[in-house]
């Protein structure tokens, strides 16, 4: 079972920030996040995961100022960097959107944090979705769902040749006869395409995993061909199993098309949860915090994720008028389509939907004793639906030191999680190969025609 | 006296490790310099780790050294340099340095064919640079309240859109990052030409320059301090540093030993002799106002910062910003009140 840490100051619940046991300026310091880290290192876990979001969030600044959680954000490549300073083994991971970066950019700073983490790094590939983002880089808003993922097809696809610019041994550094690198080791990509063109050769080293390892989390039917295609892990975050087990037998499905093993791709399910002692005293913790959620926070919080239009005017105790929701996502398709799901098939209020939905971003709070909690992963792990999971605590360091005070040790007994770590690359932990060159693959068919 | 180091040579295996880069900034810091300047840029063949995530990832190192890393204004947008500067900054304490990277050309514009290569990179690079500025700006120091009672973690009226609108650039903002702990990171421009000197004496709190002679750092000095003041900027505002290559010996006999085997590599200004008279050198034209310090150049970092840390000098010291150690101004936030 593989398990990433989606890396949050003081906890991904709304009202976090407001526990007292909360460090209160943690967001900004390094020092913390050092912490926190090291424990989940400790701990054994294949990664940890920084998210992004290309830009602040400013429309609603009554809520946003109570729970600026995208306005305040690391940038994810500077932080996982300094992380490789003061941790030995744990993957290193984190978004960069492919609407906003140059391809050889992001290329060469990919392999720069995957060269000095001795091979830990593992880039999200994410299109952005929000207009926030698009709003700093002269974009009229949020670009059409079907041209991000085209663009996002041809910039992935750029990336992998320009990290294949060097065969591994390219640098002979060979004092004696003067020769620094072998000629026929260096690659140009030469790309010309739709919407970028570049020559290369990225002008760095092939990295220690060859590339960073590739993590996707969209569920749209473009994302999960992009994913097939391309992905080593992916994020999943469906509150329902049955959702779950078929979004997880279609992806996996997909990939033999593509010339791959489904093993090659792991799924990872997004889980919050909150361990207690006993099950009354994890309801407890999640009761506090639910009851600390402002109401404009968690109108915030939904209508982010439904496109943002305004729910300021409607009564909290009543469902939201069905007129009101678009008809379709251009954002993220996931969460909307979870918000929908609760709203069609639970009759929430108004209220109701937004503790519900915003308690996790949609996601089921999975709470309970060590035990009860080992056993919901277990039974997702066994039964089709995810080779690991994303997790998130709704309150930090609390939820992350009783995960791993009590969970963890659950798991290992069960034989279901690492006691020592298996290598020390983020490829090894998940069990993915090293990609062979797309050079040195030619070259190897040619010798064995020979 | 300001002395900073710069390593312009190749990041190749097996050296590439945070190990190699760690052991070389700790022997800048027990020599004494100021900081350690990574010129990285993207284009040539040579191979180069990216700068910023280099400074990143030596962030932890225990030394009090400023870190710089350059950064290619031609093909950087203002919000990916103003985030990834805001987190550096903060991630090492308020030590980082932008070095400005104005190098454009046929090499490097192959890399970013789709983008019309801008028909004025110096233009682009001014407002690339100014528009940074502005996101920089764009939270006031006091924006993070982290009032539990009043349950406010931001103050809203001390984050600014910027509605920058340019000739390159459209950037909304604000950031989503609060203000870099310096304000802006130290901005350092290396000058080569007449556009980059102009772009040091608008932008620059630290300018490189590269004369071969005491004479000529002399009037290049001037040159820059003339142009600062045509920009309404107090003369003290700006460093200026000349590029030397140090080739040090115990003994001159060994240096000269060591100049011989190595050649003149480049234009670049060197020194052959001991530490000792190195630091007589460096005095000298300091007396006479040639420059504010030096950039070093080594060609062999370990043997010349192990013989320079045989002088006397101030232990590195730990907790004081890059702009602190350079008696630089911090810039005043231009929507604060």
């Amino acid at each position: 079972m593989k398990l990433g840490w989606l890396m949050s100051p003081a906890g991904n619940h709304p009202a976090a920030w407001l526990h007292s046991r909360a460090a209160l300026h943690g967001a900004n310091d390094f020092a913390h996040y050092v912490k926190l880290v090291r424990k989940a290192e400790a701990a054994k876990f294949d990664f940890v995961f920084q998210a992004d979001a290309a830009g602040a969030r400013d429309g609603n600044m009554a809520a946003l100022s109570r729970a600026p959680r995208f306005m305040n954000i690391w940038e994810p490549l500077s932080l996982l960097s300094a992380l490789v300073g003061v941790t030995e083994k744990i993957g290193l991971a984190g978004t960069m959107s492919t609407s906003y970066y140059e391809p050889y950019n992001l290329a060469r700073q990919y392999a720069s944090l995957d060269h000095l983490s001795g091979g830990r790094a593992g880039w999200n590939v994410v299109t952005s979705a929000h207009p926030a983002g698009g709003y700093n880089f002269g974009r009229d808003g949020l670009e059409d769902h079907a041209l991000r993922y085209e663009r996002a097809r041809e910039f992935v696809e750029i990336c992998f040749g320009l990290w294949d610019s060097w065969d591994d041994d390219a640098f002979t550094l060979d004092r004696e006869s003067g020769v620094y690198f072998d000629l026929d080791k260096m690659h140009y990509l030469r790309h010309k395409g739709t919407f970028f063109s570049v020559r290369g050769p990225l002008n760095i080293a092939r990295a220690p995993q060859g590339r960073p390892v590739i993590i996707q989390a969209g569920g749209s039917e473009a994302g999960k061909e992009l994913a097939a295609e391309t992905a080593e892990v992916i994020f999943t975050r469906d509150a329902s199993l049955e959702h779950a087990r078929a979004f997880y037998a279609d992806v996996k499905g997909r990939m033999a098309r593509f010339g791959r093993a489904p093993d090659h791709l792991k799924i990872m399910a997004g889980l919050t949860t909150i361990v207690g002692r006993t099950a009354g005293e994890a309801e407890e913790k999640f009761d506090e915090l639910q009851s600390m959620i402002h109401p404009v926070v968690g109108l915030e919080v939904l209508s982010e994720d439904l496109e943002g239009i305004d729910l300021s005017d409607l009564p909290l105790d009543q469902p939201i008028p069905r007129a009101r929701i678009p008809a379709t996502a251009n954002r993220h398709k996931q969460f909307f389509d979870q918000i929908i799901r609760l709203i069609d098939e639970e009759h929430l209020t108004l209220r109701q939907l937004y503790l519900r939905y915003g308690a996790a971003r949609g996601g089921d709070v999975i709470r309970g004793t060590a035990s009860q909690v080992a056993d919901y992963m277990e039974a997702s792990f066994r039964g089709g639906v995810a080779d690991g999971f994303m997790l998130a605590f709704s309150l930090v360091p609390d939820g992350l030191d009783d995960f791993i005070a009590l969970v963890v040790p659950e798991l290992q007994r069960r034989g279901l999680f690492r006691t020592e770590y298996e290598g020390t690359t983020l490829r090894e932990h998940l069990g993915l190969l090293r990609p062979t060159s797309r050079y040195q693959a030619t070259g190897a068919s040619h010798l064995a025609a020979d | 006296m300001i002395l900073t180091a710069s390593f312009p040579s190749a990041d190749t295996p097996p050296a590439i490790t945070l190990a190699h880069y760690r052991a070389l900034i700790t022997g800048v810091a027990h020599a004494g310099l100021d900081a350690a300047l990574f010129v990285r840029s993207p284009g040539p063949a040579t191979p180069m780790l990216d700068g910023a995530p280099l400074i990143a990832a030596l962030a932890s190192v225990p030394v009090g050294i400023g870190l710089g890393a350059s950064v290619p204004l031609d093909h950087t947008e203002p919000f990916h340099l103003a985030r990834a500067f805001a987190a550096i900054d903060r991630l090492t304490g308020g030590r980082s340095a932008v070095i400005v990277d104005l190098t454009a050309g046929v090499e490097r514009a192959a890399q970013f064919g789709h983008v019309a290569p801008p028909d004025d990179p110096d233009a682009r690079a001014v407002e690339c640079l100014e528009t940074t500025a502005k996101l920089w700006d764009s939270w006031e120091d006091d924006a993070i309240l982290v009032d539990r009672p009043g349950g406010l973690f931001t103050n809203p009226d001390r984050i600014h859109r910027i509605n920058h609108e340019g000739m390159y650039f459209t950037v909304r903002g604000p950031l989503n990052a609060p203000r870099p702990l310096q304000g802006w990171p130290v901005i350092i421009v290396p000058v080569a030409s007449a556009e980059s000197r102009s772009f040091a004496a608008q932008f620059a709190d630290v300018a490189l320059i590269a004369p071969t002679t005491r004479d000529a750092a002399q009037s290049a000095c001037a040159a820059i301090r003339e142009q600062v003041a045509g920009h309404g900027r107090r003369l003290q505002a700006i460093r200026i540093l000349v590029d030397l290559v140090p080739i040090l010996g115990a003994t001159t006999a060994e240096a000269q030993r060591r100049a011989d085997a190595i050649g003149q590599h480049g234009s670049a200004l060197q020194f052959v002799g001991t530490p000792s008279q190195l630091r007589t050198m460096m005095r000298e034209w300091d007396a006479v106002g040639a420059c504010d310090g030096f950039n070093l150049l080594p060609h062999d970092p370990p043997v010349d910062f192990g013989l320079l840390a045989t002088l006397p000098h101030t232990p590195d010291a730990a907790g004081m910003t890059l702009r602190d150690r350079l008696r630089l101004p911090r810039p005043v936030n231009r929507y604060a009140a």
